[in-house]
C-alpha cells in the first residue's frame, strides 16, 4: 500500500518531509532486519518512532493506533499488524508471497477527534483546528519494498534466462524478435531458423555461434533497454537480472549496480558475462571451415 | 476419499510459443474444443511439468445446453475447494493457470469463454496478458477461483451465500477486483453484503451502473481513511448508505 503524494484536507505527518504538513515532528517505520529464512519472511523488531507529543498521547490513550501493512499484490496478499507499543517480529510464510512486497505504516484515529490541533502544524494550518473522523489517517510512512522470488526452476545460470521459440503466426516475417519477460528473455525465430537451431543447439561445436547469433544481440538489447528504467524497478520486476548481476560479479569482481549499468557499455557487459562468445565463435568458424576444407582436400 | 493428483505447470517453452503465436493458437482452439492435442503442433517438446504439490482430483461440469452460466457457481466452488490449500505463490503463477486452462479444464474453459478468433482472449484470459494481479481476475478459470476465495465466509450457515450472489452477476465483483483493496476479504464482503441488501430492498431501483460508482466510492473512502483498519460491518454500512443515496438520486431524476 502507498499513500504517495495524496492530498489531505487536514495536516498529516508524513515520513517524507516534502509531503509532511508538520514542521519538525517525525514519523518513521523502523525495523532491525529483513530476513528470508527457508520458509519465512521475517521482519525483526518492527516499531514506529513518533517525534510528536500529541500523536504519542493519542496512541497511549487508545484514541489512535499504528498499523503496519504488508502487501504482495501479485499473490493477493494483504495483512495488517498493530504496532503501537514495543517492537514486534512479523513473520510471513514465504509461500504466501512472490515478487514485490511492500511494507508500510500508518497511524489512524480510533474515534472521532474534535478540535484536533498541533502547535507544529505548518504555517498555513497552525491557526486552524480540525474534526477528525474514525479511521482517518494521522501519520504516514510508505516504508519500503522487498522482493521474494519463489521459483524452484530458477538456477541462476545466465544461459537459463533465455528462451528461444518459434514464430508461426506470420511466416513471412523474417525478423528475430526479443522481448523481456519477468523470468526470461524471450527470443522468437522464424520457423525454419528455429527448426535448424532446435536440431543443432546441443552440438558443442555450434554453441558460441548460436550465442553470437541469438544470445549476444538479445542481451545487448536487454541491457540497453534497462538503462532507461529505474534501477529499483529492474531489481523488482526482472528476476533474470539477478543471474546477470551474479555472473558479472563472478567474472569481474565488480558489482553490477546502477552506476555500473549506466556507465559500462552493454556490449562489454555482455561479452564479460558470456565469456567472450564473439571471439570464440570466430574460432569455431575457423575450425568448421578448416575441417570442411580438409574434407575437400582428402577427397582430391 | 478423493484421489489426489500432482499439480502441473505449463513449461516456459510452450507458454512462450503460445504468446508468440496467438493467431495460430486461437484458430486451433476454435477448431478443437475438446482435445488439446494441437499443443504439440505449437511446441514439440515437453508441454507440462509435474510439481511436488498435490490437490484432490476434480472434474468441472459442462452445460448440456452450452450455457456456461448454468454451471458457473457449481464449478467455481469445486475449483475453490480443490485449490484453496495451495500456496499463494502457486495460485498466482501463470504457468499453473495455463495448466488449468489448457489441459486440466480445457473443454470447460472453452465453454466458459469461447475464443471466437480473438487473439487478445488467448493472451488476456487464458494467459497473464494483463499483468500479474489483474490477470488473476481476468483469467477464465482463475477469476472463478478468486470470486469464491474472496467471498466465502465460514461464519455463515451457507458458506457460499455471497459467492452465489457474485457469480449470478459477476459485475458485482468485477469493478472491485481491479483495485488493490480487494485483496482484503473484509472489504470485499462488506461491499457485497451492502449490494445484496440494497438489491433485496430496492429491487429494480438498483441499477447495474451503480457497480462502477460503488467501486469508486470505496476508493474514495480509502483516500483519507485507512481501509485496512475498517471492519466488515463498517464497510457494509458506509456502502449501503452510499447506495441508498444513489437510489434516491435516481428516483429524483426519474421523477
Amino acid at each position: 500500500m502507498r499513500i504517495g503524494n495524496r492530498l489531505f484536507p487536514y495536516p498529516v505527518l508524513n515520513n517524507d518531509q516534502s509531503l509532511s504538513l508538520y514542521n519538525r515532528s517525525k514519523f518513521t517505520l523502523n525495523y532491525d532486519d529483513v530476513k528470508k529464512t527457508q520458509d519465512k519472511l521475517l521482519i525483526k523488531n518492527v516499531h514506529i518512532v513518533i517525534e510528536n507529543h500529541n500523536l504519542n498521547k493519542l496512541i497511549q490513550e487508545d484514541k489512535a493506533q499504528a498499523l503496519c501493512i504488508i502487501e504482495c499484490s501479485a499473490t493477493v496478499f494483504r495483512e495488517s499488524y498493530v504496532i503501537n507499543g514495543e517492537g514486534k517480529n512479523i513473520e510471513i510464510p514465504l509461500h504466501e508471497l512472490n515478487g514485490r512486497v511492500s511494507v508500510s505504516a500508518y497511524v489512524y484515529a480510533l474515534e472521532e477527534l474534535h478540535d484536533f490541533w498541533d502547535s507544529d502544524f505548518v504555517d498555513d494550518y497552525v491557526e486552524e483546528s480540525f474534526d477528525i473522523n474514525k479511521y482517518e489517517l494521522l501519520a504516514v510512512d510508505d516504508g519500503f519494498t522487498t522482493k521474494v522470488v519463489f521459483d524452484e526452476t530458477k538456477d541462476n545460470k545466465v544461459s537459463s534466462i533465455f528462451l528461444v521459440t518459434k514464430k508461426i503466426d506470420n511466416d513471412k516475417n523474417q525478423e528475430m524478435e526479443v522481448s523481456l519477460g519477468d523470468r526470461k528473455i524471450s527470443i522468437a525465430l522464424p520457423e525454419s531458423q528455429f527448426d535448424f537451431y532446435d536440431k543443432f543447439k546441443t552440438q558443442p561445436l555450434f554453441q558460441n555461434l548460436f550465442f553470437t547469433f541469438l544470445i549476444a544481440p538479445s542481451l545487448v538489447y536487454a541491457l540497453e533497454s534497462l538503462k532507461a528504467e529505474n534501477f529499483e524497478h529492474i531489481l523488482m520486476e526482472y528476476n533474470w537480472f539477478d543471474s546477470i548481476t551474479k555472473a558479472y560479479e563472478e567474472k569481474t569482481g565488480t558489482e553490477l549496480d546502477e552506476d555500473e549499468l549506466q556507465n559500462e557499455s552493454p556490449i562489454t557487459i555482455m561479452q564479460k558475462i558470456m565469456d567472450f562468445p564473439i571471439t570464440k565463435a570466430f574460432d569455431e568458424l575457423k575450425t568448421l571451415i578448416f575441417n570442411s576444407n580438409k574434407g575437400d582436400d582428402d577427397e582430391e | 476419499m478423493k484421489n489426489e493428483i500432482y499439480i502441473k505447470y505449463m513449461t516456459d517453452e510452450l507458454l512462450e510459443a503460445i504468446k508468440k503465436n496467438p493467431s495460430t493458437v486461437s484458430n486451433y482452439m476454435d477448431n478443437n474444443k475438446i482435445d488439446n492435442g494441437w499443443l504439440k503442433k505449437i511446441y514439440s517438446g515437453k508441454l507440462f511439468v509435474e510439481k511436488t504439490l498435490k490437490i484432490p482430483d476434480f472434474e468441472l461440469k459442462l452445460s448440456d445446453k452450452g450455457d456456461y452460466k448454468e454451471v458457473d457457481f457449481e464449478n467455481s466452488v469445486i475449483l475453490y475447494e480443490s485449490l484453496k490449500d495451495l500456496p499463494k505463490y502457486v495460485l498466482s503463477d501463470e504457468r499453473f493457470w495455463a495448466w488449468i486452462n489448457f489441459e486440466k479444464c480445457y473443454e470447460v474453459a472453452l465453454q466458459a469463454m469461447p475464443i471466437d478468433g480473438s487473439k487478445t482472449r488467448v493472451l488476456n484470459h487464458y494467459l497473464f496478458g494483463q499483468g500479474k494481479r489483474r490477470s488473476l481476475f481476468f483469467g477464465v478459470m482463475s477469476r472463478c477461483f478468486y470470486r469464491v476465495a474472496l467471498t466465502a465466509d465460514d461464519n455463515l450457515d451457507d458458506k457460499y451465500l455471497l459467492s452465489r450472489f457474485v457469480i449470478a452477476n459477476p459485475q458485482r465483483f468485477r469493478e472491485l477486483s481491479w483495485r488493490a483493496f480487494s485483496s482484503k476479504t473484509e472489504i470485499v464482503r462488506g461491499v457485497i453484503w451492502a449490494q445484496k441488501k440494497a438489491i433485496d430492498e430496492y429491487g429494480s431501483l438498483y441499477k447495474s451502473f451503480f457497480h462502477t460508482q460503488i467501486a469508486k466510492f470505496v476508493s474514495r473512502l480509502g483516500s483519507v481513511k485507512l481501509l485496512d483498519a475498517m471492519t466488515e460491518s463498517y464497510v457494509f454500512q458506509q456502502t449501503y448508505d452510499f447506495i441508498t443515496k444513489l437510489v434516491q438520486e435516481r428516483q429524483e431524476i426519474d421523477l
